[in-house]
């Protein structure tokens, strides 16, 4: 019979398509694609070896003890060393200092959280800067705040500019 | 030296975990094998953000931007500035670059009956429409509800930056693929607080596991009144707000 030629060459026809797509799903599919769902498995170890970079205030204490006493009892102690710095991992590497640290010390950066904006939470202490300035007989630069705010310990401290004495604080901000 | 012992075992656990396929079941569900013993299945995490202590200075988005090497002009999470003028008159400005630098005082603002500023992110949504749209399977959910890109996958064709509602992913201009906040997903795996968290100066930002009884997230999503972004579309965001208002969209 010639008939069952024919179908045994349909038959290896879609044998070897199976086996092409077998070995195409081998090649092309990643190892791991499938194993939990419609992605690569491995992808999740691989999102979790991603280096991490700020290691929050508890790494500055054992070299910056002063500063982290200074800063832990003071008014900004919820804001982390490393938003006003920089990231740990630009500071340290295997546990050594390879680079000095980012110090922000511009009024810019204080404003940031203390300019004045309607959009601001009413009870959050916040000034128009230039006013603020202007009550101490002092102008906007760069480094203005840390006159008479320290970064870790923002509670007003007699001003460093001699002009303005701790007395005529009192007698412009009465309080 | 601890740390440095944790992160070459680690790595060395990781690389011959990626040799076998059966090891990877392993270190995912954490059987100390490998000296990792985070467990993906004992985890369920949200995110809830309170509107009303935001003080809008961006501290999340320079973190966030740090940790994850957010390339320039791009954002994985971003503050939103909100002047409500009046009915149908509301003021919505980002500017610039998602907050970055912080905010400015905005001239025209002034006048406002209302204003506040949101954060935003990707909601990590329980139906992510990004997910469905991807035609290689680039974009998925882990167990623990994080919803990643597999950046060796994606090929870059964009439909997940179309489909997502709230615009929290782009094209990275270098790699070609799409990316997005994932929670930070190498440090929650590791026990700490996503950057943007840690970074928050007045507790705006708070990390949750649903999974942990003792949690306080979980304890304010159970007894607060708490809402999400468009809970119209029916993605089921994973980012709850506290003191939301109706013009934020």
């Amino acid at each position: 019979m010639n008939d069952t030629k024919h179908i045994w060459r349909v038959f290896l026809l879609v044998l070897i398509a199976i086996a092409a797509f077998m070995v195409g799903r081998l090649l092309f599919v990643p190892k791991t694609f499938g194993q939990f769902g419609h992605y690569r498995a491995a992808n999740v170890l691989e999102q979790r070896a991603f280096p991490v970079k700020y290691q929050g205030a508890e790494s500055c204490e054992p070299c910056h003890a002063d500063e982290f006493a200074l800063w832990k009892n003071a008014g900004h102690k919820t804001i982390v060393c490393e938003d006003c710095h920089a990231p740990y991992d630009s500071h340290i590497k295997n546990d050594e200092k390879f680079a000095d640290m980012e110090i922000n010390r511009t009024a810019d950066f204080c404003l940031r959280c203390h300019q004045k904006l309607t959009a601001r939470p009413e009870k959050f202490p916040q000034v128009n800067a230039i006013e603020h300035l202007a009550e101490f007989k002092m102008e906007l630069t760069d480094t203005v705040c840390f006159k008479c705010h320290g970064p870790h310990d923002p509670t007003p401290k007699d001003p460093i500019d001699k002009t303005v004495t701790p007395k005529t604080i009192k007698e412009l901000k009465p309080k | 030296m601890i740390r440095r012992d944790f992160v070459t075992k680690g790595l060395g656990g990781v690389l011959t975990i990626l040799i076998s396929r059966s090891g990877i079941a392993q270190a995912l569900t954490g059987d100390g094998k490998t000296g990792d013993t985070y467990d993906w299945e004992q985890h369920d995490y949200a995110y809830l953000i309170d509107i009303a202590k935001c003080i809008g200075c961006a501290m999340c988005v320079r973190a966030c931007k740090r940790e994850n090497n957010v390339p320039d002009n791009f954002v994985r999470t971003w503050i939103e500035r909100y002047h409500v003028l009046d009915f149908n008159n509301t003021i919505v400005d980002s500017s610039p670059n998602g907050g970055l630098e912080g905010f400015k005082p905005l001239a025209e603002g002034s006048g406002a009956n209302k204003a506040f500023f949101v954060p935003k992110m990707c909601n990590h949504c329980n139906k992510s429409p990004c997910e469905q749209v991807c035609p290689v399977g680039a974009a998925y959910h882990t167990k623990e509800g994080v919803v990643l890109v597999d950046p060796k996958r994606c090929i870059g064709c964009g439909y997940c930056i179309q489909a997502c509602p709230f615009g929290c992913r782009f094209l990275h201009p270098t790699e070609h693929v799409a990316s997005k906040c994932t929670w930070c997903y190498h440090r929650i795996t590791k026990g700490l607080k996503p950057a943007c968290v840690l970074a928050c100066p007045r507790g705006v930002r708070q990390f949750g596991d649903l999974k942990d009884p003792n949690d306080p997230v979980r304890k304010i999503l159970l007894e607060t009144p708490v809402s999400v972004l468009r809970p119209d579309l029916l993605t089921e965001p994973q980012c709850f707000y506290l003191h939301m208002d109706k013009e934020v969209r």
